[in-house]
Formats: C-alpha cells, sequence, structure tokens
C-alpha cells in the first residue's frame, strides 16, 4: 500500500514511547492490590502498541480503581460515580481520532451505573472497558457491593449478604449486541494483559471484568483460586489468547473455546468455581454506534449553535404574535 | 441452374455485368429478426444515474423500469402497472431511439400525456413518482460513449471532490481554532473593547471591561504559538482555501476552478502541465497542515523535508486525490501526430482519461477501425494504461470495467466504435453489436490495477463466444413449397460488410433458382485456403425487404479481408488465454508424457536391503523456567502483580523489568530479612529469599525458619 507524504512523515518521524512516558505518580492503592496489576497492564499495551499520550484517554467513576486515570500520562477523566461509561461515549463520539479506555468498579458499574452499563452494552462504541471486580466496596471501607458473594459479612450486611451475587459476564452476554466478553485475574499477568490486548484490538464495546483481590478488606477470599492453580479454567483459542508453555503448565485446566460461540460462552460465564479466564466471546460484525450516526459536519461553532437554538426554541415561551 | 461464368468472373474480379442484381437495401441473414429494434427489450437504452458511486450510476432503461414496477407495484394494482410499465418502456425507447433527449421522469411524463387512456397516465404518473433512479436516458448512437463516459468520470471526480473538501474544511477547522487559541492570549484579546464584545450587548453594562482587562492582563499567560507558527498556519489556510482544484463554495480569491473537460489531448496535456507546481503546493500545504493540526509539525525536522517536497512531481495517494482531465475525441479528426502524442501522454504515465470514437468502421478503407484498433492495441504495449476496446452496444454490459477504468489513479484510454448514426433498417445497436460478432472490433480490457500477471489483466470474456472463430446464427426460413427448413450462417467480416450499403456493390445475391454447384457458403472458403474461384464461389446468406432469402456470392476480396480479420482476432484470443496455442502445446506434451509413463511397465518400490537408520528426532521439549539454585534469592518474575510492596522495602534490591514486573536486581544490595519480609509480603507468593549471605546476620536462625515456607 502506498502512503502520502504526511502518512511517511509521521511513520519517518514517529516517537518510540517507553513505559515511563505513561507512567506518572506512584499510586494510592494498597500493598498488593489488584489495581497496580491492571496498571501495569495498560501501561504496558499502551507502550507496545505505541498509542500517543495526547490520542489515548482513560475515563473512570469513583472508587479505588477509578484513581487509575490519575496514575496514566494521557489524557484522563475521573468521573462522578457510575457515569463513566456515558462520559466515555461522549468523548468516543465526539473525539473519534482517541483511543478511549474505561476503568469501573464493581460498585460503579453495577450498582449505580448499571443502567449505562446496559445501553453502552448495545451501543457498542469501541472501547476497551476494564471492570475492576473485588467484590466489595473498599474506598469507603467495606460495603458489599452487587458482584460480593453470598454470606459476605460487611458494614453494610453484618450479618451476611443475602443475595447471590450478580454475574457481569452473563448480564453482559444477556444484552443485544455484546461484541466482545472476557475475563482475566489480576494475579496472572501475562494473561491479564493478552486479555487487554485483544479487548483493545476488537472494534466496539470490548467488556473485561477483572476478578482482583482486595488486600486491605478481603485479604483471603481469593487464596483458594489463587493458590490452587486447577480451579482457573483457561480458555485458549487462536481469536482468543494463547498460553505459553510457562503458563500452559502450571495452568492445566484448559479448555479450547470458540469466542464465537455464544451459546458455550454464556455456560461459561455462568461457571463460578473454576474461574474461567479468557475471551468468553467475540462478534466483530456487530456495528459500532458512532459508526451509524457519523456525521460529516464539522462542529464548528455555528453549527453548535444552531443546534442549541433548536433545542432552546422547543421550551421557549414566545411573545404573542412572534413564534419560532 | 444458370450459366456461372459471370459469377465466377465476378468473385474473381468484382466486374458484373451492367444490371445484375447487388446487395442493395439487403442485410445478413442473422439480422432478420431485428426489423422494429426499439420493439425489443435489451440492454439498451441506458440512464445516467446521479450516484455517489461510479458502480451505480449506470443502469439500463429496463432494470430501473422492471424495479421501479416491483416498487410501485406492491402497493396497487401489480399486474396493470407491470403491462403499462412495459407500454410505458417500450415508449421511451421509442423516443430515445428517435433522438428525443430528456431524463427519464421527463420521458415518462412525456408519455404519459400522449396518452388519452387514463388508467395508462396513471400507471405512468405513479411509475414517475416511484422511479428507483433517474438520469439523462441515452441510446446507442454517437453520443452514447461520450455521455457515459463522461457521467462516469463525473461520478468519480465528484467522489474525490467530496474528500478533498471534506480534509480541506477540516483542516481549515482546525488550523483556526489553533489561531484562535492563540488569539486569547494577545494584548489586542484582553484589551476592554475585545472583552466587551465577547460578553455579549446584554450584560455590557455590568462590568467594568478596563478594570477587567488589566487583571486578566496580569494574570495572562504567554502564547504558545511562535509568530513563525502562525505565519505557516495563516499560509496554509491562504493556499487550502484559495484552491482551484475542486469546486470551491469558500474559495477566497475569487478564481474560478479550473476545468478539466477537454476535447484535445494537447489541450489536456498543456492544462496539466501547468497546473502542475499549483498542485505541488496545494498538496505541500495538506500534508503540512495535517502534522500542524495535530500540533507535530516540527520545524528542525520538517522544514527541510518540506522545502524538497515534490521537486519530483506528485506521486501516489498525493497525485490521486487530484482530479484527472477528460478528454474526448473524434478519430475522424485525429492526425497521426495526435495520435502520437496520446500515446506519449499515456506512456508517460500521465493520469489522464481519453475516449476515442470512430463512427465509422469501414469507410475511407476501414480507417475508422483502424485507428482506434491500432491506438487500443498500441496502448496496451504501455503496460500502464488501463485499455478497453469497446462498442456502443456492449458498454452496459461493460460498465463496471468501464468505471473502474475512470476510478483508477491512472490513465485509460477507452476506444469505442458508436454503430454510427444509423440507418432505418440498422440502428445504431445493431451495427455496432455486428462488428463485436464479425470480430472486426472484439471487445476487450486490460486493467493494470487487476493483479500482476498478463491473466489477471486482460480479458476477452465480454465477446459472444470468445472460443471460436466466427459467431453461429441458427435461422428458419420456408421453401417455395412452404417447406420448413433451418440453417447456419456465420456472422463475420463479409456480413458486416454487407450490412453497410456503401459495399452493395460487392455482392451478388442470387435467386434459388439460378444458383450453380460451384456455390459454398464464404466461411468454408476461409476455412479451406483451396477453395477458390473458379471451383468454389464463395456466398453468405442476405435477406430482402420482404425478408426472401438469398445466396449472395461475394468478391473474393472480401474473403482475403475476412481471413486479415480472423488473423487479428486470433490474436487477441491467444492474449486473452482462449484458445492458447502455448497452453496447448504444454497440455500436450503432458499428456504424451502421461501417456509414456502409463505403458512403461510398472515396477514395486526398491526397498533398501540395509535400510539406513531412520533420522531421529529429537523430542521436543517445553522449556521449563530457570530456577536458579536454592542457595540465590529470586522471583517468579512473569507472575508479579506490580503491587509495589517489594520495591517499597528495598528499591535497590527490587526493581522492575521493561514490563513493569519485579526481580532481584542486586541481592547484595539489602539484607536477608529484607528478602524474607518481602517474601511474606508479596500477595502472590513468588519471591523466594534463598540462603543468607551474612552468617552473622542479627535474628538469622528465625529468619531462616521464617525463609522455609519460600522453598
Amino acid at each position: 500500500m502506498t502512503t502520502g507524504a504526511t502518512e511517511c512523515l509521521l511513520q519517518l518521524y514517529s516517537d518510540r514511547h517507553e513505559l515511563e512516558d505513561y507512567q506518572k505518580g506512584v499510586p494510592r492503592w494498597c500493598p498488593g492490590c489488584g489495581d497496580n496489576a491492571i496498571l501495569a497492564a495498560v501501561q504496558r499495551l499502551c507502550r507496545d502498541e505505541g498509542l500517543r499520550p495526547e490520542k489515548t484517554v482513560f475515563v473512570s467513576g469513583i472508587g479505588c480503581s477509578s484513581r487509575l486515570p490519575h496514575y496514566m500520562r494521557t489524557y484522563g477523566f475521573h468521573g462522578i460515580h457510575g457515569r463513566a461509561l456515558p462520559l466515555a461515549e461522549g468523548v468516543r463520539m465526539s473525539r473519534p481520532d482517541l483511543d478511549v479506555f474505561v476503568n469501573m468498579g464493581d460498585g460503579d458499574c453495577c450498582s449505580i451505573g448499571a443502567a449505562h452499563w446496559i445501553h453502552a452494552i448495545r451501543y457498542n462504541m469501541n472501547m476497551t472497558v476494564m471492570l475492576h471486580d473485588n467484590q466489595i466496596y473498599g474506598l469507603t471501607k467495606k460495603q458489599a457491593s452487587p458482584t460480593s458473594p453470598i454470606g459476605l459479612r460487611s458494614n453494610t450486611t453484618p450479618g451476611g449478604a443475602v443475595l447471590e451475587a450478580l454475574n457481569p459476564l452473563t448480564v453482559t452476554l444477556g444484552v443485544q449486541n455484546a461484541s466482545f466478553v472476557a475475563q482475566a485475574v489480576d494475579w496472572i499477568p501475562d494473561v491479564l494483559y493478552q486479555i487487554v490486548s485483544a479487548a483493545f484490538h476488537h472494534r466496539g464495546f470490548s467488556f473485561i471484568r477483572i476478578v482482583q483481590r482486595c488486600p486491605e478488606w478481603l485479604p483471603k477470599m481469593m487464596d483458594p483460586w489463587l493458590q490452587d492453580p486447577s480451579r482457573v479454567l483457561m480458555l485458549d483459542h487462536e481469536d482468543g489468547i494463547r498460553l505459553g508453555p510457562d503458563l500452559a503448565r502450571v495452568y492445566k485446566n484448559q479448555e479450547k473455546h470458540d469466542p464465537s460461540n455464544i451459546h458455550r460462552a454464556r455456560e461459561i460465564a455462568s461457571t463460578l468455581d473454576p474461574i474461567p479466564v479468557g475471551v468468553l466471546f467475540r462478534n466483530d460484525s456487530v456495528p459500532c454506534y458512532e459508526d451509524l450516526r457519523h456525521d460529516d459536519r464539522l462542529r464548528t461553532a455555528e453549527l453548535i449553535g444552531k443546534g442549541l437554538d433548536a433545542e432552546f426554541d422547543k421550551f421557549t415561551v414566545w411573545p404573542e404574535g412572534r413564534e419560532a | 441452374m444458370r450459366d456461372g461464368a459471370p459469377l465466377v468472373a465476378f468473385a474473381l474480379s468484382g466486374l458484373r455485368p451492367e444490371g445484375s442484381p447487388t446487395a442493395e437495401g439487403m442485410r445478413p441473414v442473422a439480422l432478420a429478426r431485428y426489423h422494429d429494434l426499439p420493439g425489443l427489450r435489451h440492454d439498451l437504452p441506458v440512464v445516467l444515474v446521479g450516484a455517489s458511486r461510479t458502480e451505480e450510476a449506470v443502469r439500463s432503461l429496463s432494470d430501473v423500469i422492471d424495479a421501479t414496477a416491483a416498487k410501485v407495484g406492491a402497493n396497487a394494482d401489480g399486474a396493470k402497472l407491470a403491462v403499462h410499465a412495459r407500454r410505458i418502456e417500450e415508449a421511451v425507447r421509442r423516443r430515445v431511439a428517435a433522438r428525443e433527449a430528456g431524463r427519464l421522469t421527463e420521458l415518462v411524463e412525456r408519455t404519459a400525456q400522449e396518452s388519452e387512456d387514463p388508467d395508462f397516465q396513471s400507471s405512468a404518473r405513479a411509475l414517475k413518482a416511484g422511479l428507483v433512479a433517474d438520469g439523462e436516458v441515452v441510446d446507442a448512437g454517437p453520443d452514447l460513449a461520450t455521455s457515459l463516459m463522461r457521467h462516469l468520470w463525473r461520478t468519480a471526480e465528484a467522489g474525490k471532490t467530496r474528500r478533498f473538501v471534506q480534509d480541506a474544511e477540516r483542516l481549515a477547522f482546525r488550523l483556526d481554532g489553533v489561531l484562535r487559541a492563540a488569539l486569547v492570549h494577545t494584548e489586542a484579546a484582553r484589551a476592554p473593547d475585545a472583552l466587551r464584545a465577547s460578553v455579549g450587548t446584554a450584560f455590557e453594562e455590568a462590568f467594568d471591561f478596563a478594570s477587567l482587562s488589566r487583571v486578566v492582563a496580569s494574570s495572562a499567560t504567554p502564547t504558545t504559538v511562535s509568530e513563525a507558527r502562525r505565519h505557516r498556519i495563516e499560509g496554509l489556510l491562504a493556499t487550502i482555501r484559495g484552491q482551484r482544484f475542486f469546486t470551491n463554495a469558500t474559495a477566497s480569491n475569487g478564481q474560478a476552478a479550473h476545468e478539466f473537460e477537454f476535447d484535445r489531448v494537447e489541450a489536456a496535456l498543456q492544462a496539466v502541465r501547468m497546473r502542475e507546481h499549483e498542485a505541488v503546493v496545494l498538496s505541500k500545504a495538506m500534508a503540512m497542515a495535517e502534522l500542524e493540526s495535530e500540533g507535530r509539525y516540527d520545524e528542525h525536522r520538517h522544514d527541510p523535508v518540506f522545502a524538497a517536497y515534490g521537486h519530483g512531481g506528485l506521486e501516489g495517494p498525493d497525485q490521486e486525490r487530484f482530479p484527472t482531465p477528460f478528454v474526448a475525441v473524434g478519430a475522424a479528426a485525429m492526425t497521426a501526430d495526435e495520435a502520437e502524442a496520446l500515446l506519449d501522454v499515456l506512456g508517460a504515465g500521465v493520469p489522464i482519461k481519453i475516449v476515442v470514437q470512430t463512427d465509422d468502421l469501414l469507410g475511407r478503407g476501414g480507417e475508422g477501425l483502424r485507428r482506434v484498433a491500432d491506438l487500443a492495441f498500441a496502448a496496451l504495449r504501455l503496460g500502464n494504461v488501463f485499455v478497453v476496446q469497446a462498442t456502443a452496444s456492449g458498454l452496459y454490459r461493460m460498465r463496471d470495467r468501464l468505471a473502474r477504468a475512470m476510478a483508477s489513479p491512472g490513465p485509460a484510454l477507452i476506444c469505442v466504435y458508436s454503430g454510427g448514426a444509423g440507418t432505418p433498417k440498422v440502428a445504431p445497436y445493431l451495427a455496432a453489436e455486428a462488428a463485436v460478432e464479425a470480430r472486426a472490433l472484439p471487445v476487450y480490457c486490460y486493467d493494470p490495477t487487476a493483479g500482476s500477471d498478463w491473466r489477471s489483466r486482460f480479458s476477452v470474456a465480454d465477446n459472444p463466444h470468445p472460443e471460436r472463430d466466427r459467431v453461429p446464427h441458427r435461422f428458419e426460413y420456408e421453401e417455395p413449397g412452404l417447406a420448413r427448413k433451418s440453417g447456419e450462417a456465420d456472422f463475420g467480416w463479409i456480413e458486416l460488410v454487407a450490412l453497410d450499403g456503401r459495399f452493395a456493390d460487392s455482392f451478388w445475391p442470387v435467386p434459388a433458382a439460378e444458383e450453380v454447384a460451384a456455390m459454398v457458403p464464404a466461411s468454408d472458403c476461409l476455412d479451406h485456403a483451396e477453395f477458390r474461384p473458379p471451383d468454389h464461389l464463395p456466398f453468405v446468406f442476405l435477406i430482402d425487404d420482404e425478408d426472401r432469402l438469398y445466396r449472395a456470392v461475394v468478391e473474393s476480396r472480401l474473403i482475403a479481408e475476412a481471413a486479415r480479420c480472423a488473423e487479428r482476432w486470433r490474436l487477441l484470443r491467444e492474449l486473452g488465454g482462449v484458445e492458447n496455442s502455448h497452453v496447448r502445446a504444454a497440455v500436450a506434451e503432458r499428456e504424451r508424457a502421461w501417456e509414456e509413463r502409463s505403458h512403461e511397465p510398472r515396477t514395486p518400490p526398491k526397498v533398501e536391503e540395509d535400510p539406513a537408520e531412520p533420522t531421529k528426532v529429537a523430542p521436543i521439549e517445553s522449556p521449563s523456567p530457570t530456577e536458579p539454585s536454592s542457595d540465590e534469592p529470586y522471583i517468579e518474575t512473569p507472575r508479579c502483580t506490580t503491587c509495589n510492596e517489594c520495591v517499597a522495602i528495598n528499591k535497590r534490591m527490587f526493581a522492575y523489568n521493561a514490563n513493569n514486573q519485579a526481580y532481584i536486581a542486586d541481592a547484595t544490595a539489602g539484607s536477608f530479612r529484607e528478602l524474607v519480609e518481602a517474601a511474606e509480603g508479596c500477595p502472590v507468593a513468588i519471591i523466594h529469599p534463598g540462603k543468607p549471605r551474612d552468617p552473622s546476620e542479627e535474628g538469622l536462625a528465625g529468619l531462616l525458619e521464617r525463609a522455609a515456607a519460600f522453598g
């Protein structure tokens, strides 16, 4: 393929970014927090993909996980509780040239932001969405979240959580237009990186639930899975992720799962033990909302002014004899 | 049976007794069915549709009417509408055949107005309202090729214009934004009047703008846009907004856009040369603007590159974004020098689309035929030119290839025979199609963008029966006793000549009662060189005004011309991979070799008495992670979750690798205690402290006990 002068020049002088170019500050998370692993994975992805910091944006809501944009030397938007997705959709719609990442916690996404989450799946806008699921409200010091397991004692459920936990995977796979659903665990960094990378390369709403540990409030909860590799079901496929020999030797519980099979994906998603890890489902043919609503018109001040005027006019009480 | 001597003399020399019959008013028997062409559904006329894609820009009238009738008929009386639609289609076809011009909606409306049947009028209006496509309707004739090709070219160019204008507006918008952002940092923008203007009239009295100006002036940050950059951006904006290559509603200099349609190749070439520098300047401005809009223009790096930009002319996508000139020339008006210049232009790779049309194939000793055929063949040799040889009757069938020719980035040459202006007996469509069937002007396409080899690029597949020398036609007739008979007649060069009234003298129609035994079909004479007068008199089947069938003896010189025509066709066919002699020879050779092998006695495969030891393949072993001796401390780095726990204990002892995963950078940089504490604190238990280096370390016994849990 031939390229124009601009493209050639950009390639000629494209800057090579190092990991440090994406790092900012020292994370304030607790030692051993899974957020650190997720941060390391996305920084590595940015470097490996050569993402330009000024063309990359991380959007978050509220919670421990939502501090992630602070530690990225890219654009970031630390939003309000449960509203990371609408903010990211707005960014995506108005700045299609940016790579958009979203980081949410389980309370942020699955409780107060649940409605946005459902519709964001249906809109299938091109973004990489990471649900940091530690199954507890950590920032506010141990309240039960929608994904807290039944029986979990917390400050809001001193007698133990009475409801079954919400399963973010089955919910996502149940929504029309779901196009990429994966699950990772924070304690297998190489697989986490591969999944984030696969999600980034999928054009559409790439949803990753990352099971992570909260060393402060639920320090032992994930130990059984952490210490027993057979309780992790590795999904291996050429259209998903491939296990290297080192990991394959440790994680022997594997299944060859074709991510185009949504029925099997739903079955796997329902499995709580062993924890499935890998790409459960992907469908590259689902259209993206921003493509369906693409408008070639430039968003000039005049155009925006005209649109606003038209909207305001709908609610204007006009003086008698002077209607719109 | 008559005395054959005069026929022999005629066949040999063309001499004929005065008053002997000629083929005046006669036609080849293959055309017997086409007395009233507009009454027959065929793929012409075409509707030149205003589409955004070249692939959808040309549709046949029948196709549009059928699609419309299906659409409109779904909500109305479908059966009646379908019948009326056919009548409307025929009426429109007759109108355009009679050279009536107009868009399809207009022609349907006129048809409706001329009818006195209210039902028919109602159907026509419903059809008109629901037309799936509209545009100028053009039939075969002198105007078709130029109109159709120009339409395809304009459609392709409109796409380019859309893309350029979109790019230019986007870049201008963003560069304007840079300048606007810079402006707010200037003193002018902080002046009281500027502040007043920015607030608006509603609150004009609410502020003390002089004080406000002093406040903002004292806290303002200096502009980040240097003077040089501002000048550069203003220059880029002026160049982009003042460009004349594309229709430009926002042209700042008031100059009209350049013209790209020409009727002479030289004029087109001159225009291309004169605008070359202007194109380089604009292309450079677009490239620089792209970098500027991204904030990535680096004077140190880019100034030298852009100083040398375009010295060798534009290439690739930078050139392809510009309009390509379109030239339509008549072959008759073209001089030999002009033809040579045309080939020079094409050979130089100048992106230009040229249509050369002839309206007369056989006149002036076949000059029209030679001009288009020779030009097309000469352009083939250049290798980089999209070449199409076609006739008006095949343009619709070849529309996809023609669309590609107009949309392709390089030069294209379209050589066309229009079928002439037509005669009452032979419509231009028939004359054009006859030229194809006769192999006088075979249609072909050479598409240099289709692949790297000749097979991918060159095709003669659009010719009827490309595998045969001549196209056979069956016909039926009645003998005097009303007995029904059938016959077969090829349609070739001689039949094409018979279609042209100027050559009526070259044929002597012989009534059945006067036929002589020596008369043989002309095709036999082409296949057998020994079939020559006086023993063999070539004839072709002709019909007169009343469809009476004649065997018409042909002058021998036409046989020689027909043989030359057949040779040219065979050559093209070989190039097109049909009946290719190289392939035939290769296949024959393979068959012979196969035959020989199949007759050889079969021998069992030899068995080695002392078979060699089979090569031993080392089993593939999975690489195992290096496990250092238990004396040395180590970290299972691939499992590190970057929790910062260990590096917080000792930054020199523990460090992160390129993937931000921990490893032991220097085991001597800390104590055994730190190693043990790091192992205990590691949430994924991947730190192995090893053995202590310093046997005198305080509390060593307890530490060793704690370390035992980590291997």
